[in-house]
């Protein structure tokens, strides 16, 4: 992480979104589409879910995972996640109607960072953290050292049975 | 024996407000003497103070709810944007307050009560006797709840 900047703390949630992530900076090519909160993380809401945060370590109250699945956060065992729910390798990032896509960002090691769902508008929608969630156009504006950058992308079959706004 | 070197009431009051109480009463010059039982020895500016344990007790637990402080907000502030929880506990700062035992259990509960934060692991692992009242609870609201709860049961809050 770079130096903040002296007046970091009395920033704003979206002050602070573009600051970390440049490419944001202005309101330009995203909106916010939550207030910030910490009840759910990245995967739960690639995942489409917004109660509860799915984290397999350490195990601890107030978290979830799956049983059956390995306590691990690496590209196969969050693979398999996705997988348990329908969702399989795809080959673009492309919209495709009737299709619900996930890409995973990963680090230099490929370890998973950060998870972006698209929306059928096109859009994606990532949750940053203990932030907002936002809904951006380019999956590059979240690249960078935080999150790393966009690698393996998923899709499913749409299926409008979460309540979830999609664009 | 608590014994004061030399040093001005100003500077004492301006290193920490609790001098201006009892103790800056006392005569404070070279060499003089206070009955105590107990005195730490700490340097203010260019002075050299020793302070009774009674008085001392305060302070440091002052002290160490400032460094508290101090490690939950670069905490805070350098893991708000990370998803993975072993990524947020494991930050050096998390590791430090988990370090000072389970006196940082008010610190944290106080914390807590203010707004949700990633605390479980932590009352977790410093709470005695391996109690976890928020035990099974999948989110974070009904944890904060059962840990604030129990704050409150056993006197942390």
């Amino acid at each position: 992480m770079t130096d903040l900047p002296d007046n970091y703390d009395q920033l704003s949630s979206i002050e602070k979104i573009e600051w970390e992530f440049p490419a944001l900076k202005g309101g330009v090519g995203y909106r916010d589409t939550s207030e910030e909160t910490i009840v759910y993380n990245c995967l739960a809401w690639a995942l489409g879910i917004s109660w509860t945060r799915y984290d397999p370590i350490p195990k601890c109250a107030g978290y979830y995972w799956f049983p059956g699945i390995p306590r691990k956060w690496d590209e196969t065992t969050i693979r398999l996640v996705f997988e348990k729910h329908s969702y399989v390798i795809a080959d673009n990032y492309d919209v495709e109607p009737g299709y619900e896509k996930v890409v995973f960002y990963s680090d230099a090691n490929g370890k998973p960072q950060h998870f972006a769902r698209q929306l059928q508008n096109g859009k994606w929608t990532s949750k940053l953290g203990d932030y907002n969630d936002i809904e951006h156009g380019a999956l590059e504006s979240l690249t960078g050292p935080l999150y790393g950058s966009p690698g393996i992308v998923l899709k499913r079959k749409y299926r409008d049975d979460r309540g979830n706004q999609q664009g | 024996m608590a014994r004061i070197e030399y040093c001005d009431d100003e500077t004492l009051k301006d290193w920490h407000p609790a001098y201006a109480g009892d103790y800056c009463a006392e005569p404070r010059r070279k060499d003089a003497w206070v009955e105590g039982s107990y005195y730490y020895q700490v340097t203010v500016n260019d002075c050299v103070v020793s302070l009774a344990d009674q008085y001392f007790d305060p302070l440091l637990k002052d002290h160490r709810e400032q460094q508290f402080q101090q490690l939950a907000n670069r905490w805070k502030r350098e893991t708000a944007f990370n998803g993975h929880l072993s990524k947020i506990v494991m930050h050096d700062d998390y590791q430090r307050i988990m370090a000072m035992g389970p006196d940082v259990i008010p610190f944290i509960l106080r914390d807590l009560a203010k707004k949700p934060a990633h605390w479980f692991w932590a009352l977790h692992n410093l709470v005695p006797d391996g109690q976890d009242p928020a035990e099974g609870l999948t989110t974070i609201e009904e944890a904060r709840q059962a840990w604030l709860k129990w704050g409150r049961d056993n006197n942390y809050l």
